[in-house]
């Protein structure tokens, strides 16, 4: 099967700085995809170049088999590539149905948006009227990912789901991202630490510096060679 | 089965999708565009008065008021063109500081008692949906609610 999203080679840089020395990932359907490194690796960067918002040097962005280089981010956000950034994209004076609710520029209606996002995370509908930025970070996450899924993502691309959150919340937000993989979506998650998504991906490729170091399935080998790539990359 | 579907979908739109030239800078013609034509406007009623003053001959005359309704025309297409393309490179900056402005506000409210540490934030987050949940009774979800929203928070 070809692969929903493909990084092909891909040199990208900042200014004159380039950051990415010829990054090569790619995500099938159904399949969870880590991209994990230590700080100014260039993930975020590779997530960008994934949706289009930041442009490559050389290098291809293919998807669905088809060189989509240099395309309009709207575009390709629209056929269904979603970017769900570091931080948490939700308003934080917004209730969770407000913020719901602006999703309905996709198109759905605010009924069907509200279905898929309180079937999924039932603590969403508890706190419905409650400003977004009030709530837990890990429910603040959730909402996050809810916003991501009525937009009807092909591939979704996690920044740091994880960032300040307690091991358990990770573990349980993690879970709902493989049960989304499961129905047939490509994700590509970015993480600095490796420990609660290696559980569920199915792929890792390990960055350094704006190359990717080591490639293959997350079994403990891997995990080993990433704690020696860590300590290695800090001298 | 779903699998296929959304993803057959996602390689359909793609298909379907124009890559466009990257050596696209319209938006800044068109606010050049804009500029010329003001000029122009300008230039144009210039010409007609000193036209309709350089003759005695009413169809010239004429003439040169029909250059200077040209110049009119001219000149408000041109302001048109000229804020609508300028106007939308500013208008994006103004949202982008506005919402970050809403963050940082939120971030305020997330932690009232100037709480730094994290368990401490997370103590104020359970005592929240309490305070919360008083104004969500009466709180209609309608399009002005971020404004009713806001309010309420900052009345807390
Ligand atoms: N806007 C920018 N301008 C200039 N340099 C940047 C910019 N954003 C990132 N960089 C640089 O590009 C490199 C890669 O950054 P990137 O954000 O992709 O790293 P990262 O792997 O996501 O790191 P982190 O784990 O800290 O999020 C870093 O060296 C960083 O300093
Ligand atoms: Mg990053």
């Amino acid at each position: 099967m070809t692969p929903l999203l493909e990084l092909r080679d891909v040199r990208a840089a900042y200014g004159k700085i380039t950051v990415l020395h010829g990054v090569s990932v790619s995500v099938s359907a159904g399949q969870v995809v880590a991209l994990l490194g230590p700080n100014g690796a260039g993930k975020t960067t590779s997530l960008n170049v994934a949706a289009g918002t930041h442009p490559v040097q050389s290098g291809q962005l293919i998807l669905g088999g088809r060189d989509m280089t240099g395309a309009n981010p709207r575009d390709l956000a629209r056929a269904g590539i979603c970017l769900i950034p570091e931080g948490r994209g939700v308003f934080p004076n917004l209730s969770v149905r407000d913020n719901l609710l602006m999703m309905t520029f996709t198109g759905h209606s605010r009924a069907e948006i509200e279905a898929v996002a309180f079937e999924r995370f039932p603590i969403l509908a508890k706190r419905a009227n409650q400003p977004a930025g009030s709530m837990s970070g890990g429910e603040q996450q959730m909402l996050a990912l809810a916003r991501g899924l009525a937009t009807d993502p092909a591939v979704l691309l996690l920044d740091e789901l994880s960032m300040g959150l307690a091991p358990l919340v990770v573990g349980r937000l993690y879970e709902q991202v493989a049960e989304i993989a499961r129905q047939g979506v490509g994700v590509l998650v970015v993480e600095q630490f490796a420990a609660a998504v290696l559980g569920i991906a199915d792929h890792a490729a390990v960055m350094v510096r704006g190359r990717v170091e080591r490639e293959g399935a997350p079994d403990s080998e891997l995990r080993a060679e990433l704690s020696a790539l860590y300590l290695g990359s800090s001298t | 089965m779903t699998t296929d579907s959304r993803a057959d979908r996602f390689v359909r739109e793609l298909g379907e999708l124009k890559i466009p030239d990257p050596a696209a800078g319209r938006p800044r013609l068109w606010v050049r565009l804009g500029v010329v034509l003001m000029a122009a406007g300008a230039a144009l009623a210039i010409t007609a008065y000193a036209t309709s003053h350089g003759t005695r001959d009413p169809l010239v005359q004429r003439d040169a008021l029909a250059l200077g309704l040209g110049g009119i025309t001219a000149a408000v297409i041109g302001a048109a063109l000229f804020l609508r393309y300028s106007l939308t490179g500013f208008l994006r900056f103004w949202m982008a500081r506005q919402s970050y402005d809403l963050a940082l506000l939120g971030d305020r409210f997330a932690e009232p008692g100037g709480a730094v540490t994290p368990a401490a934030g997370a103590a104020v987050g359970a005592a929240k949906p309490a305070a919360a949940e008083v104004g969500a009774t009466e709180e209609t979800p309608d399009p002005a609610a971020p404004h009713s929203t806001a309010k309420e928070t900052v009345s807390t």
